[in-house]
Parts: structure tokens; sequence; C-alpha cells
């Protein structure tokens, strides 16, 4: 509850919010609010409540006379390029309309299913365009077709559907009096239709009768498909659509729609079995009566259904959706079912029991693994051969108290050729992981996870290493077509392999062992290859599956060299048949054979290549790639794996080539590995919104495996979506341990909250990830922890343990023999060694980075350093130095593509234009950066470049908009927790007020400021505060403390050796000198500066004029004279309103020295014409004392009052210094 | 309606300035208006189409406002007064109907007519939540809660209402999606 005024606040905040589309309402909120969380927080929580608000009180009260049904709405409406006839149907999801096209090119009828309001319908019509493909290769007779979809002007979301005559399954079963054979053929049809979109990755996830509608001959079509996976948002969950209502119809929920888990095949097969249950039984498999949440939370996950065979034999009073009550006897049952009782109670028991009590098991790993197993089962029983789920309800009955097996292996090396190979189907059985309590596992991984590991090569030639790396590959690709098994990528296997490799040589039985831990695999393949000498080059395979409670099986094939591929395969085939995985179809076999390169020697180089990519030799990987290429420009696989190299070397550009030619090439692969191929093109493209879209589908699908979770939360970051990473995060903790405990999830997570700006988790996740790491002896991804640390103890200004952090960090990548790694954790130790003030030390760092950057090619990591360099000396003054290192970064950015760091690039060669004085260019760089900062949305670096621009503006005397930037930029940058940058934006500002001569306001920013940067230890923005507040002392007249303020700068400014800034607070001490009559110590000062400044034109020119004014007061006009003309030499050309100002006034108090009215009138007017057109209220009053000065000088009877008014205003201002001069001549004129 | 009634102009500006209790007064006399026009409309009308409340209340003002002296000044006025209406029948309504399903209410009374031919669509408890939410939201603004009463329980349309208190259709927009937001998740709280 709020107070009048603030709920006015809130109203208009909130009115404007909810004019906007749902999608850009968060960032609204976040942008209306500014930083008032609480404000922020209220209005959040009312468009909660509008958008869950539905019709709430929109449909007036209104006096009952007919209950009647009034005409609706949409009856003859057009929408797109269809009319609506009427209305036929109304459901919980919306109401369904008969339709037919507008033109009348041909007559078409259709359904249009009007979803009802509250639905995000943007965001839905945007879903439906990037699943449109997916529906449109959904082309099967049993599949109502999609046509298309869009919103009314209304806003509600509509979809065009193929019109289906008929009526519901279980209603057309019981009028035509089906036979239970019959009914289970009908069935079969739905099974084979969902198994269809199944192998397009499609998942229905809201099957029930009323969308299994049967026509007048007996034609089951299936309805809705793809409509749920629209309405609904994955596995991300309801983060973006917490209202929207998810399409889930609580009699048919399965128990992980009802936790909101990952909705997969086997959510299909358990409405299939829903399904089965009513056809076969004509009772519901659970009895629901109040629909509350808890309660079908409760029934669903908890309550195992009564056996089909003996619910037959109950009588039940039904209650049916439109609220009428059927009674269900034995006797209705059966006769519906042409049968007796017990002649049905028969027909079910056993068999059909156990088929559609495996298909409800609450866990989905123990039901059938896809709607073709089941339909296999239900063909079985048909054909009254035993059924496969027998064995299963006994595994699942036995397993429950089984605990884990333990792993039997064999030895590795003696693996002696077996005659024949089993040939026993083995039920597809789950992984044996924890299943002691299925209902608190979290649910997920229906499939089993295999790691092929490199081969081992036996006969030991160097020249035949490629066939270890070729072979797992191979192999791979192999057992990963079809999709029933989740193959672990085989660059973890190998990097798993090359971490603990090391840890247990020369026993094979513990290094793998080891590894199947460290990927988390339920079963791996270790393998082995000897190739004869000689010319024949007879090449033999031998490989065994190693894993829980699997046989040490092993498998040997022999043959040539030229017979590779048929080898791979041969051997492929013999480990699905032991791992009990059907083979895959014809398309997969075909998607498979266009995934692998066709001959052996573009299969050896590609092999080659992947090696050295794997051991981080990006230039040796580009090399045998792009001559594998040479050979087989068309193959997917090999332009991918260029894709990742040229990735490695930071060349975005010529990524995306190689990244689109296999995707060009892509389109004979299976889909799963289309959109794996996709997801890195846009990744390539850095078109992150597209890649979050692959790796959902992707992630959604196979929600098992931890590698799409983690590109897709990875992907979500760098979109921008960090708070949707975290959800993804979420889920992919809900994985199966180990997966869940993958330190790979704490840097991504790091990541995400990074982003956030939430700076304490990212260390927490960092340090989590690392102490998982070690114990999972993964030494590059504890280096990459421990980078993640550092650069997180960095940003809070923690250096001391950011340095402790980036050494283990080096340490970890050196043993990784990670270069790439390495170089950017060199350059971070540079960097805060400058922050810390060793120059020196920190200059070797980069270099050191620099070259171990050159020397792998990598172009990105090249810029990076170039560019922190660059930084550091402009920060030392050495600006000529800085521009060339930032040109350099420049360059390499613009050739590799990167916008986001060509846009930093170009702010820091404006940065370095402003301090060599040339205004115009600097402020073209920054606007450049700006626009392409908005153009990729970097705000960092969006708030970087204004806040540059505001400082150009200050300088070119523009106060009032280099105000509003400063005062912008602090909240923004706090916002994003950057302290750093939230200092430095308050001295600028503090600047800004002094010369708007709002004196207080200015102490006030700058003592927040030296406390920020105190806090922080940021010695950089410490001296630069206390300097202003020297500035500040001096306008008010205490010459005392600005004394005490700019020594203690100097003093800062010296320990962090940079002679620009040193010199800056010299020439400010001389100045104070000046002041208090010390001229010589001035005069040495100045000169001192002078030097200090001898690149920097602008504040060379000041140091002058600071040694003229200590000429003048030792009465030597004519020295004085002459070092203004050389200053004014120096700047003639400067656009900086400030300098201009103080070489004027220079010029005006020569000539008042002079005794030259007529100079120093002239001087004054000029000064006065470049203030006119700002706010410059410190120069204006400055200037007034001036013109008295003049007026006085000229004997004006004026001159004493003018003396008087410019020392009441400079009273009130608190501007000291000018009053006590203004004072001092008011007396010697009176 | 007794359109000589003198006590009624007075009623109504104390009404206008808020005094506790005019209300209460003054919604009867407006009650018999709107009971004669309804049960007339709804005996010739019988299975015909359905009294909008705008209708009822747009007629009944039609019938005022020719009777001279009747003491309406305005039709804006008219309206405020006959959304009021509408709103206390239907909390009083409600109220009752909640007392007697416990057990403990008085007997209905024939105020309670009218209500049985108005239907509300909303529960009685949340109907009462609603009307306690709207006192509350009146003390935060006031015209946002005369917006709401006009449109929810007179059933004016968003250019209707803007016409009766003199805004512009956007600023009526605006208030009753910010009220309507409000007043939602006021509801929604009152359910735990």
């Amino acid at each position: 509850m709020e107070s009048r005024a603030s709920w006015l606040q809130v109203k208009a905040i909130l009115a404007d919010a909810l004019e906007r589309p749902a999608a850009e309402r968060a960032a609204f909120l976040a942008e209306a609010c500014g930083g008032d969380e609480t404000l922020r927080a209220e209005v959040a929580s009312l468009l909660a409540a509008d958008a869950d608000a539905g019709d709430f009180i929109e449909t007036p009260v209104r006096p009952v006379v007919a209950p009647e049904d009034t005409a609706d709405p949409f009856e003859g409406r057009t929408l797109g390029a269809y009319v609506i006839d009427r209305r036929i149907g109304h459901g919980g999801m919306g109401t369904v309309y008969l339709a037919h096209r507008a033109d009348q090119h041909f007559e078409q009828r259709v359904a249009i299913k009007m979803l009802r309001r509250g639905m995000d319908s943007e965001l839905l019509v945007q879903r439906f365009r990037h699943e449109r493909q997916i529906l449109a290769s959904l082309d099967h007779p049993n599949i109502a077709r999609l046509f298309d979809g869009g919103s009314t002007g209304e806003g509600l979301p509509y979809f065009v559907m193929e019109l289906v005559d008929g009526m519901p399954i279980d209603r057309y079963a019981d009028e035509h009096r089906l036979s239970t054979p019959d009914r289970l053929r009908l069935c079969l049809r739905i099974v084979e239709a969902v198994q269809h979109a199944h192998d397009r990755q499609i998942v229905h996830r809201d099957l029930k009768p009323n969308n299994v509608l049967v026509t007048a001959d007996g034609h089951p079509k299936l309805l809705d498909f793809g409509i749920a996976k629209i309405l609904d948002e994955g596995p991300g969950g309801p983060s973006t659509l917490t209202n929207l209502a998810r399409p889930m119809t609580p009699d048919y929920a399965s128990p992980e729609q009802v936790r909101g888990l990952p909705v997969t095949p086997a959510t299909d097969v358990y409405a299939l079995g829903l399904l089965l249950y009513e056809l076969l039984t004509g009772h519901r498999a659970y009895r629901l009566t109040t629909h509350t949440p808890d309660e079908v939370a409760r029934v669903v996950c908890d309550e195992e259904p009564e056996r089909p065979s003996a619910v037959v034999a109950r009588a039940e009073r039904i209650t049916q959706a439109d609220g009428t009550t059927v009674d269900v006897t034995p006797a209705s049952v059966s006769e519906r079912r042409d049968a007796s009782p017990e002649e049905l109670r028969r027909q079910i028991a056993g068999g059909l029991d156990d088929i559609v009590l495996r298909a409800l098991r609450k866990d989905p790993r123990f039901r059938y693994p896809t709607a073709r197993a089941l339909g296999d089962d239900v063909r079985r029983y048909l054909d009254q051969q035993p059924v496969a789920a027998a064995d299963g309800a006994w595994r699942y009955a036995a397993g429950r108290f089984v605990s884990r097996h333990r792993m039997a292996l064999a030895g590795l090396a003696l693996v002696t050729a077996t005659a024949g190979i089993t040939t026993t189907l083995l039920p597809s059985r789950a992984p044996a992981a924890t299943v002691s309590s299925p209902a608190s596992t979290p649910i997920a991984a229906p499939r089993r996870s295999v790691a092929v590991l490199t081969f081992r090569n036996l006969s030991a030639q160097p020249a035949d290493a490629w066939l270890a790396t070729a072979l797992a590959e191979m192999l791979a690709t192999e057992l990963n077509g079809g999709g029933q098994l989740r193959v672990v990528p085989s660059t973890l296997v190998a990097r798993a392999l090359r971490d603990t490799g090391a840890a247990a040589p020369g026993d094979p039985a513990a290094v793998v062992d080891q590894v199947r831990r460290a990927v988390g695999a339920d079963v791996v393949v270790a393998g082995s290859f000897a190739v004869s000498p000689g010319d024949t080059r007879a090449l033999r395979l031998d490989v065994q599956l190693v894993g829980d409670g699997q046989d040490a099986a092993a498998i040997a094939q022999s043959g040539t060299e030229a017979e590779l591929f048929a080898l791979v395969s041969a051997t492929g085939r013999a480990l699905r048949e032991r791992l009990g995985v059907t083979e895959p179809s014809a398309t997969t076999v075909r998607g498979v054979r266009a995934a692998l390169p066709a001959s052996v020697e573009a299969t050896r180089l590609y092999a080659e290549g992947l090696e050295k990519q794997r051991a981080l030799d990006g230039n040796g990987a580009r090399a045998a790639l792009d001559a594998a290429a040479a050979i087989e420009p068309r193959n997917p696989l090999i332009q991918l794996a260029l894709a990742a190299t040229w990735t490695t070397l930071g060349y975005d550009a010529r990524a995306t080539d190689a990244a689109t030619r296999a995707f060009d090439a892509s389109a004979d692969l299976t889909r799963e590995d289309r959109l794996t191929v996709e997801g890195v093109l846009q990744e390539t493209r850095r078109q992150w919104p597209a890649a979050v879209d692959v790796y959902r589908t992707l992630w959604g699908f196979f929600s098992d495996n931890i590698e799409y979770g983690l590109k897709l939360a990875a992907a979500q970051v760098s979109a921008g979506q960090g708070k949707d990473a975290l959800v993804t995060i979420e889920g992919l903790r809900r994985l199966p341990a180990p997966q869940s405990t993958d330190p790979r999830i704490d840097l991504v997570e790091a990541q995400a909250a990074s982003a956030l700006g939430d700076f304490p988790r990212e260390l927490a996740a960092a340090e989590r990830g690392a102490t998982r790491a070690a114990e999972g002896g993964l030494t590059q991804v504890l280096a990459r922890a421990r980078l993640a640390q550092g650069r997180s103890h960095f940003s809070q200004g923690r250096f001391k343990e950011a340095l402790a952090a980036l050494e283990e960090a080096r340490t970890a990548f050196q043993a990784a023999g990670d270069r790439a790694g390495l170089a950017s954790t060199i350059s971070a130790l540079g960097s805060v060694h400058s922050d810390l003030g060793d120059n020196a030390l920190c200059e070797r760092l980069y270099r050191e980075s620099l070259a171990l950057s050159e020397a792998i090619g990598d172009r990105r990591g090249m810029s990076a350093v170039l560019n922190n360099h660059g930084i550091v000396l402009k920060n030392q003054g050495r600006l000529d130095e800085a521009r060339v290192l930032h040109e350099r970064a420049l360059a390499l950015r613009r050739e590799i593509g990167d916008r986001n760091w060509t846009a930093i690039s170009l702010n820091n060669i404006g940065v370095v234009l402003f301090e060599q004085d040339h205004m115009r260019e600097a402020a073209r760089y920054y606007t450049e950066s700006v626009s392409l900062s908005r153009a990729i949305g970097d705000t960092r670096n969006v708030v970087r470049a204004l806040h540059n621009l505001a400082i150009v503006q200050r300088e070119s005397g523009e106060l009032a908009a280099a105000r509003a930037g400063f005062e912008e930029a602090i909240p923004v940058r706090e916002q994003i927790r950057d302290q750093r940058g939230a200092a430095i934006a308050r001295i600028e500002l503090g600047t800004v007020l002094h010369a708007q001569g709002e004196l207080d306001a200015a102490s006030r920013v700058l003592d927040e400021a030296l406390a920020g940067a105190r806090a922080i230890s940021f010695t950089e923005a410490e001296g630069f505060a206390l300097y202003q507040q020297g500035e500040v002392a001096l306008t008010r007249g205490d010459l005392a403390a600005a004394r005490r303020l700019h020594e203690a700068a100097l003093a800062v400014r010296t320990r962090r050796e940079e002679p620009k800034t040193v010199g800056e607070s010299q020439l400010a001490l001389a100045v104070v000198a000046l002041e208090d009559g010390r001229v010589a110590e001035g005069e040495t000062l100045a000169k001192a500066a002078e030097r200090a400044a001898s690149e920097q034109p602008a504040a060379r020119a000041q140091a002058l004029l600071v040694q003229a004014r200590a000429r003048l007061a030792a009465t030597d006009v004519a020295g004085a004279r002459r070092l203004t003309r050389t200053a004014r030499a120096l700047v003639a050309s400067s656009d900086r309103i400030f300098v201009q100002y103080t070489l004027t006034t220079a010029e005006a108090r020569l000539a008042l020295s002079a005794g030259d009215v007529a100079a120093a009138r002239t001087q004054v007017a000029s000064a006065e014409a470049l203030l006119r057109p700002a706010g410059m209220a410190l120069a204006q009053l400055e200037t007034r004392l001036l013109a008295a000065e003049t007026a006085r000088l000229a004997g004006s009877p004026a001159a004493a009052r003018d003396l008087r008014e410019v020392a009441d205003q400079a009273a009130a201002m608190g501007a000291g210094l000018v009053r006590a001069r203004a004072l001092a001549l008011g007396k010697v004129a009176s | 309606m007794r359109s000589q009634d003198p006590k009624l102009t007075a009623l109504l500006q104390a009404w206008q300035r808020g005094e506790a209790g005019a209300a209460d007064e003054v919604v009867p006399l407006v009650y018999a208006a709107l009971h004669k026009i309804a049960v007339n409309r709804l005996r010739s009308e019988r299975g015909g189409h359905t009294l909008q409340p705008t209708a009822l209340v747009h007629e009944a003002w039609m019938r005022l406002s020719t009777e001279r002296e009747s003491g309406w000044q305005n039709r804006e006025q008219f309206f405020a007064v006959a959304a009021k209406t509408m709103r206390h029948l239907l909390v009083d309504h409600a109220r009752r109907r909640l007392a007697a399903k416990r057990g403990d209410g008085a007997p209905m009374a024939a105020l309670d007519e009218l209500a049985d031919v108005i239907a509300s669509p909303l529960p009685d408890q949340r109907l009462l939540d609603l009307n306690a939410a709207l006192d509350q939201l009146a003390a935060l603004d006031e015209r946002q809660a005369r917006i709401v009463e006009l449109r929810f329980f007179a059933g004016l349309s968003i250019e209707e209402t803007a016409g009766v208190l003199a805004l512009s259709a956007s600023t009526v927009k605006r208030e009753w999606a910010t009220a309507r937001a409000w007043l939602y998740r006021e509801v929604q709280h009152e359910l735990r």
C-alpha cells in the first residue's frame, strides 16, 4: 500500500509500461525507475498482477435476462487469408472457429484456434515463426497440419489448422463398439504419428482424447502438434512467461510437467499411456476431484494408477468435462468393447497391464524410451508375443532396491578377437545412476551416455597417430546418429584423457574409470588399433565396452586402411547391439555418412587438425584443416572444425565464413547435427538471440545433454539475457550427478553473474567451480575458474586477492598447456599491477602476453593486450605511443570483425586524441563508438563513450550538456556495479559543478568520489579527486587547504609514476604558491610542470602562462609577454574553450600590468564572447573582475561599484579568491 | 421516484461534498428508479436481449431528466450515483447471501429484488474483496475509484466514462488499466 504521492508516481510508470509490448517492459521499467528499487518492485508487482488479471472486472455487472448467447464477435471477421464462419468449439485455451480462405482461387476450409486473452501474443507469434519451419516438416497422414498463425487486431494469437471433421477417439471407439484389438490398432496409428514427430524433434506435450479425433471413415488425426511447444517455454521454465497459462491439461499432465521439469519425448509416451488406459478400460488412470495444484501434484507424482485389468471390474460415476456425470460399470465398459466383463479382464491382464503401466512410470527414465518402443510392444501383444514391458516391470521393481552396480572392467590391453559378436537384443535399460528413490531423483536422462576414448595406437608408429583421433571421432559420430545415445563430445573426452592421463600413467583401467567419472558417462568405449607394416596396411580394431554392470564386451574388426569406413560402421553396429540400441533409420545413416569425410586422406588431415586444436595449437590445426578442406570443401565437420580454429585464432569473419560453409553443407545431416552447426554459425556471427533459439531447441529436446544446456546458458549471457541464463543453470543443476556438479556449470554461472553485475555471486560460483575442477583433476577448467575468480576480485577492487587468484590461474594454464588462457591471465595480471601503480611490471607482463598471443596467432588476444597497454601508456602521458598501440588494436579488431571491441578501441583512440587536445576528432571517434555500441547493445560501452563525449562537451564549454551526461552515467555505472567508472564520473561531474560555480555541490560529489576510489584502492581516481578538491579549495580562497590537497594528490600521482598528472599537480601547486606570494617557488614548480607536459600542447601552454604570472609578480612584463606569446602559439588551434579562456585572461592580465587599457578591454571583450553561450559562472565572475579592474585602470567612476558587486557575487558563490581580490582592489580604488 | 422531493437536492449536494451518510440516503432513491425500469424492461422483453447496466442507467436518466425539478443537476452526477447504487446493492446482497449461508444473516430485504436480477460476474466473497479494495483505492485516488464504479457497476464504456467525468478517453484508459492492476493485486492478496 502506498501513499497518494507515491501512487501517482507508480501509476504514471505503470501506465507507460502497460502501453508497451510485454517484452520491452522490464527494460523500460529499469530505466524509468532509475535506481529506485522499491519503486521498480512495486510497479513490477502491479505489472505481474495485470498480466494475471485476465478479464477481471472487464465485464460489468449485468442484469440476467436471457442466457442465450449473443453473436460471437469474431464471426464474419477476416484473419489474414481466412474468413471466420462460425464457432465450433470452446476450451480452456480458447475458442475454435470454422473458417475458409478468403481468396476465391480454391475452396479451403480450415479450423482457427483463437487463444484467450492474457497471452503474450507478440512472443507467441515470434515463437510460432521460429517453429514454423519445424512444424512444416510434420507431414503425416495422422497429424493435422498447422498452416499459419498470427494475432488479431485485438492482439489475440491464433493458429490456422487443418479442419478435421471427427470425434474424440474415446467417443468414437465407444460409439463403434471397437474391440480391444481394434482399439489397440487405432492407437498404433497415433503412436506412429507421434514417433514421426519425435523423429523431427517435436514433442506434442498435450496429448489427450480431445486432441485425437477420428473421422467418420475411421482415420485418426492428432491435433495441435507444436502448439504446446509454442505456448510453453521449454526447459528454461516459465521465466519470461510467468503468466502464460501453461497448456497443460491437469487430467493428462505428466509428473515432469506438474513439477515444471524438462519435457521430453517420454512425456508423450506417458500421455499415450494415459490414452491407452482410458481406451482400454473406460476409466481414468487418476481421479482428480478438485484440480488444485496441490492435488494434481500429489496424485500425478505420487499415486500409482490401479492396474487396468483391475479397474475394469470397478463401478464408478465419472464427471465429464461438461459437468455431466456418467455411470461406468463393468457391464457398460465391456459391452462397448464387444466383450463380456470377464473376457475384457482377461484380455487386459498381463501384457497390456505391463505395457500401460510401463508407459505411465513416474520417472521418465523407466518408461519406454520412445513412442516406437511402445508401439513395438503393442504390436508384440497383438502378435501374441511376450512383451518387453514385463521384463522392464521386473527390473523396475528390483532396481529400486539395488544399489549402484559396480563397474566391471577387464584389462584393456589384452583384448583378443572374439569370433562372433553377441546378437542378443537387450531391452534398453535405464542408467544405473541412483535408482534407489526415483520419486526424489531429478527427472532427466532417459538416454545412456557414452564416451568414446581416443584409440590407443598399439603398433606405435607415429605416422599412424592420426588414426587414434579419427577412429574415436568417426565412432562417436556413428553412435550419435539416431539420437538414442548421448555421446559425450570427443573434445571433452580428449581433454579429460589429457588431464587424467598424467595422473595414472601405465594404468589404463584407472584412466578409463577416471575419464568416465570426469565426463559423467554411463559407458566408455575404449579401443585400440594396430596397423601392420607393409603396403597392405592391414588394420585391426579392438574395442571394449566398459560401464555399469556391463560385461567386459569386446569387439574386434579387421580389414585394410581403405576399408576404414566400413570397419567403423561395423564396429558401431556391433556396439549398438551390445548397448541394446536399435539400428538408426536410413535417413540417420545418410546423415552420419554426410558428416564424415569421404576419403582416407581428408580423414587423416581432419583428425590431425582436431588433435592440434585440442592441443591448443591453433596455427597447426588451421594448416591441417585447410588442407582437409581443400580435398573435401563441402564436408560440414571439417568446416565446423575450421570455424572453431578461426575462433581460437580470434578471426571472427573467417570463422563465420567457415561456419557458413558448414551450414550450407549441413542439409543432409541429422537434425541435431544441423542445429549444432547452426548454433556455431550464429555464435561466430555473434547473433546471440538466434544462437539462444537454436540451443534452446537442442536443450529442449536433448535435455539430458549438459553440453546444450551449457551452450544455451553461455549464449544467453552473451545475448544479455543473464536472468534467463540463471534459469537455464538451474535446469543444469537438476541433471543427474555427476553432470549436475560439472564445474563448467559454475563457470557459466560466474559469467552470468558477472554480466548481471553480481560480482559476489560471480566469485562464489568461480570458487565453487575451482574446487570441483580441482577435485576432478580438470586442469583447464580449474584454470578458467581461477581466472574468473581473479577477474571478479579485480572488478570489486580487491587487488591482492585478484593477484593471488590470477597467479594460480597462470600456473594452471601452464600445466594445461593453454597458451591463449595463459596470455589473457598474464594480461589481467598486468592490468592489476597497473591499477596498483606498478607500470614497469605492468608493461613487462603486457609484452609477455602479446608475445604469447602472437605465437599462437590469436588476433583477439593480441588486440586485447595492445588495447590494455595503450591505456597504460596514455595514463603515463605517452600519447603518441598509446595512439599507435590503439590503432594497431583497432585494425586487428576490424580485421577479425569484432564489433564490440572495435567500439571500445574507437573510444580509446578518442581518449588519446582528447588528451592530445584534438577535441573535434575525439568527438568523432566517441560518436562512432557510441553508435556502434548502441547497434550491438553494449550498454557499458555506450555509457563509457557518452561519458567521454560529456568531457569533450565540458571542455568545449557546453556545461549543461556535460553535466547531464555525467549525471546520467553515474547511476547506470553504479547499477552495473562499475565502482571505478562511477568514481571517475563523480570527479568529472565535480569539475563541471565547480565551473558552474556550485562549489558546495562540487565538494560533496568529490568527497563521494574520493571515498569511493579509496574503498577500492583506485589510486588513479584518488589522485584525480584530491586534485579537483584542491582546485575547489583554491577557488574558495583557502590556500592552506588547497596546498595540502594538491600535495596529497601529487604524492599519490608520483607513486603512480605518471608524469602527465604529476605535472598537472605541480602546476596547481605553482598557482597556489603564487597566490601565496611565494613567487620563486611557484616559478620553479611551473617550469617542472612544463617539462612534464612536453608532449601535451595545452598542458604546456598552461604551464607557460603560470610562469608568465610569476614573471609579472616579479614585474618582468617583457618576460611575461614572451612566455604568453609562446603559449598562444602552442594552443592557437585548440578547440578547448577553457584553454582559450585561460589564454585570453592571461593576456588581459598582461595588458593590465602593462597599463594598456585598450588592449585589456579587447581581451576582456574576447573573454566575454567566449563565455557567452555557456553557464560557466565561475569564469564569468573572474571575467567581471577583470572588466572592473580594467575600468579602474581607466579611472572609471563605476569601477568601485563594479568591484563591490563582484565581491558580493563572489561571496554568494563562496569564491573566496575572487572576493578577496575584488575587495583589495576596491579598497585601493576608494 | 418522487420528483418533487426537496430532500433529494440537499442530499445530492451533501453527497457531492462527500458527507458521510449522504450516499446511504441517496442510494435508495436512485434504486427506486432503477428498479422500476429494470422490472418493466425485464417483463416486456422476456427472453429477449440482455439488459446491459449501461442501458438501464441511461434509461433511468432519460426518464428522470425529463421530469422537471427532479433535483438532478446533470447527467454526470446521476451516472455517478447510479454506479454507486449498483455497487451498494450488489455488495449488500453479497454480504447477506454469505451471512445467510453461515446461518446468521438477516432475511433478504426487498432491496434485494433488483440485485437478484443484476448478476455480478464475481463470486460473492470476491465482490466484497473488490469493494474493500475499491475503498482503499478511493483513499489513494478518488477519481480512479469513480472510473472503476462507472465502468464496472454502471457498465459505461471508456468513451462514456470519459464523457461523464470530462476527461480524455486516453486518460480514462490509463487510469482504468492501472486501477484494474492495482485492484486485482489487492484482491489477490486478500485471497491469501
